[in-house]
């Protein structure tokens, strides 16, 4: 069961960021023209040069997705990390553990 | 709550909610840095080995939040501003801040420091707390692009995005004291085996120190 829960937690951490895209009631309504329109008069009928300094329309979910994802990965590495200095300690622990009942073996044997 | 309560900016749209984790990360980043320069100075002034293992476990956290600050950043800007980066006063202040305990970080990782590199990382530690007030004023001082949606005496925030706002500042704030708690019981561990390495040398316990 505990890892089942673990898995649903994780994926709606990971999806959380779609949640961001739904429409709310009142952004459709802003986003409705006003009045009735029909394809043909959507549809541009010229092309008109900018003036002054072109500009793109830059997609907000990627870039809000791409920081979530950076936030997460840059946690994780961090976490391996002191996962790794851990490990190493307990390397470093054994070691000495071992060097030392080594030590104490030959001195055992020495006296005898 | 930032996706699911926190309302969509009327202008920026949905990468305003880059914000929630940016401006909290940002207060964790002066956390950090904060606690590595008072320990720094009780370090300086009593010699205490759990103050220096605090100061280099706080610095490293500031490290990774001043890390997420810079990318969340720009991720922003490029909606906002068109461009990811512009040597704006706070992100010029930010960037030198993170460049100072970078140093600091980088000379305590040659491994074990000697009494003159400790020294000389404090130094550095002390150098960037001036850094940290430029950071925060650097928006009142000086005109740059950088927003100044929380300012003191009250900000420019809407009254439903105060809530998700605050949480995501505790949530970060204890999130980097529990970093900060595990990196410094990790840092006191290795000294602690430093020091019974060095008695057992002293006591001829093990052969000869390679």
């Amino acid at each position: 069961m505990k890892p089942f829960a673990s898995i649903l937690f994780a994926m709606a951490l990971i999806m959380a960021p779609l949640m961001a895209f739904a429409e709310t009631p009142s952004q459709q309504s802003a986003e409705e023209p006003a009045d009735e329109r029909t394809a043909l008069e959507d549809r541009s009928a010229s092309f008109q040069a900018v003036s002054g300094p072109v500009t793109e329309d830059v997609p907000g979910g990627t870039l809000l997705i791409a920081a979530y994802i950076a936030i997460w990965a840059a946690t994780m590495f961090y976490l391996l990390r002191l996962a790794r200095i851990e490990r190493r300690l307990e390397g470093d622990l054994d070691a000495l553990r071992e060097s030392l009942s080594q030590d104490a073996r030959i001195a055992e044997e020495g006296d005898v | 709550m930032v996706f699911f309560v926190a309302p969509v900016e009327v202008q920026m749209g949905i990468v305003q909610k880059i914000f929630y984790f940016h401006v909290p990360s940002a207060f964790a980043m002066y956390l950090g840095w904060g606690v590595t320069a008072a320990a720094t100075l009780i370090y300086l002034a009593r010699r205490p080995k759990w103050a220096d293992a605090l100061a280099v476990a706080a610095a490293e956290v500031g490290m990774l939040f001043c890390m997420l600050v810079l990318i969340t950043g720009p991720l922003w800007a490029r909606k906002a501003w068109g461009v990811y980066w512009t040597w704006d006063p706070r992100l010029t202040s930010t960037l030198a801040a993170g460049m100072v305990y970078l140093s600091y970080l980088s000379l305590r990782s040659f491994g074990e420091a000697g009494e003159a590199e400790k020294l000389f990382a404090s130094a550095l530690a002390l150098f960037g707390l001036p850094i940290l007030f430029i950071v925060h004023y650097s928006v009142e001082k000086w005109r740059g692009a950088h927003p100044t949606v929380i300012r003191e005496g009250g900000g420019g925030l809407a009254t439903e995005m105060v809530t998700p706002f605050l949480i995501s500042i505790a949530a970060l704030l204890v999130f980097a004291l529990v970093l900060i708690y595990t990196r410094y019981r990790l840092e006191r561990r290795r000294q602690e085996l430093d020091e019974l390495y060095a008695r057992a040398y002293e006591l001829e316990l093990l052969g000869e120190e390679s």
